[in-house]
């Protein structure tokens, strides 16, 4: 510890703050943040959802450890072994965010799917190895589920949604327009 | 049931020695109007229960760094996840102590501000260096009062800010480039702060570590005073702040002129026009002029109280900002008045129409 802070000291005198955070990173501080432990947890679920689709990986955890290794360590994307359970949290979380896109990790209390965190930028590979993906139609709690086969990449179902948008939103000023035309 | 509303209190002791506290007010309000406020403790770790139990939640938040950046997500998470109405919502703090969002925002929806220049790149600050006129204003994006503003003057001065800020980062502008002697003697101790395992530059709760861009405005000579507008929903409160001896900022001076006369009409609209495309509960405006032009220097949300009571009178607005009709209603006015009435004015509103519906499910 000494060691440290002496050359925390010597770069200190070069003018460097050795605690400066780099462009990647930034300074915690002002808060503690404690969350209970869940064990027998061999692997976190995955659910990336784009709009009414939901993609699903499980990522195991490392060996003598209670993490998994993000997009590095051991993933299996059989849909068989995801629980219908969460698949519905994860959209019932995306609707209430009201959001585009969003990745959840899911983790189980007892047999209880919990959400440990949300994601805005998954990595699109993991995506696109998904066998395939659930539609949603209706609401997350009750609506029916349908599994479609083939991979799908990320970028495309974002950018369809988008266009989507795009041209409801540039239909409905039209259908305005019309309206005004024809009342005119 | 009377309506519940959850209060987070506030205190804050002025420089003049004054004490504000939007809650104290409140909670006197709600009694006088016969409803139920209950005080909440957002450290506690069943505040999200406490505040569940109520109908609505109000925190008039301190600008300090930590209690901001916590308030902007318990906020957004009870507007949001809970789904009730909240004070400040998220249209009304999202630029909380943020001036780079801020200016982003007012260029976005063609609302006139000072030229400014925003920089991410340490090249592209430095090389703006080389060739901007000086004098221009550094401005740090959280800070509130004039200590996160200053007027830099030469080329060597903007290149010290420029290091400050894409290297270790500041937690105020108060270092200004100095002789050799002094930079060692700055630096010998900052080397026995570390040497104690202490960070040189720490924030603090009322400071945070900024760093990785830089603000440039345009230095607007001229004003010697701003006007800082205060919208409450349809109400607009207006003076204008002199500014501190020899020194080119007004906030913060202390030295205010309440008398209405002095602000025109084109500036009062301009200001309703701001609040209406934030569409805000509430905001205050800071208003230089660029030539002639109003321009929009700053959005506040946390407000110091007292300056915008002391107002002879204030204005109301009925219609649009461009054409309605603006009225003067005078007598002093507090602002936890107002902002209480508009928030609490739909709630009762709402749940009087919703009073016989209720009954009508009830009895088939």
């Amino acid at each position: 510890m000494l060691l440290r802070r002496l050359r925390a000291a010597a770069q200190t005198l070069e003018g460097h703050n050795p605690y400066v955070p780099g462009t990647d990173a930034e300074l915690h501080y002002g808060y503690f943040y404690a969350q209970e432990f869940l064990p027998g947890n061999e692997f976190e679920t995955s659910v990336i959802i784009v709009g009414n689709r939901a993609f699903a990986v499980r990522r195991f955890i490392q060996p003598g450890d209670f993490r998994t290794r993000g997009s590095s360590g051991r993933m299996d994307w059989s849909p068989a072994q995801i629980g219908e359970d969460v698949i519905r949290l994860a959209f019932r979380t995306a609707r209430k965010l009201g959001a585009q896109t969003v990745a959840l990790d899911i983790l189980h209390r007892d047999r209880e799917p919990v959400v440990i965190e949300l994601t805005a930028n998954y990595a699109s590979w993991v995506v696109r190895e998904c066998p395939g993906h659930w539609v949603l139609h209706g609401d997350p709690e009750s609506g029916p589920m349908e599994w479609t086969d083939g991979c799908t990449r990320a970028a495309d179902a974002i950018f369809e949604d988008f266009m989507d948008e795009l041209t409801a939103s540039g239909s409905l000023r039209h259908h305005g327009a019309t309206k005004e035309l024809m009342q005119g | 049931m009377a309506l519940k509303i959850a209060i987070q209190p506030d205190e804050v002791i002025h420089r003049n020695g004054e004490r504000q506290s939007f809650s104290d007010r409140w909670f006197q309000l709600a009694e006088e109007h016969g409803l139920a406020a209950v005080a909440v403790d957002v450290f506690s770790k069943d505040v999200i229960a406490q505040i569940a139990s109520c109908d609505a939640f109000m925190w008039r938040c301190d600008p300090s760094a930590l209690p901001r950046l916590y308030a902007k997500r318990l906020l957004y998470a009870i507007e949001e996840g809970l789904g009730l109405p909240v004070f400040p919502n998220l249209k009304s703090s999202w630029h909380f102590e943020d001036k780079i969002g801020q200016y982003y925002f007012l260029a976005a929806a063609g609302i006139p501000t000072p030229a400014t220049r925003i920089f991410w790149k340490r090249e592209q600050a430095e090389r703006f260096c080389e060739t901007a006129e000086y004098p221009f204003v550094l401005k740090l994006s959280a800070g509130y009062q004039a200590s996160n503003v200053r007027l830099v003057r030469n080329r060597e001065e903007a290149l010290f800010y420029v290091d400050q800020l894409f290297t270790h980062g500041v937690t105020g502008l108060g270092y200004r480039p100095a002789s050799r002697p002094r930079q060692l003697l700055r630096r010998l101790r900052a080397v026995a702060t570390v040497a104690k395992g202490e960070h040189p530059d720490a924030p603090t709760e009322q400071t945070e570590l900024q760093h990785g861009y830089f603000l440039a405005q345009e230095f607007l000579p001229g004003n010697d005073f701003d006007v800082r507008i205060t919208i409450i929903g349809d109400r607009a409160f207006v003076f204008r702040r002199l500014n501190r001896p020899n020194d080119f900022r007004a906030s913060g001076s202390g030295r205010i002129d309440w008398d209405p006369r002095q602000v025109g009409e084109e500036l009062i609209r301009f200001a309703f026009g701001v609040a209406h495309k934030l569409d805000a509960q509430t905001v205050a405006v800071d208003i230089l002029r660029r030539g002639t032009e109003p321009v929009i220097v700053e959005l506040t949300l946390s407000y110091a109280s007292w300056a915008v009571r002391d107002c002879p009178g204030h204005w109301t607005l009925h219609g649009d900002h461009e054409t309605g009709d603006l009225k003067w209603v005078d007598g002093s006015k507090r602002p936890e008045d107002a902002i209480f009435t508009d928030f609490v004015t739909p709630l009762l509103e709402a749940r009087q129409s919703l009073g016989p519906l209720t009954r009508a499910a009830a009895c088939p």
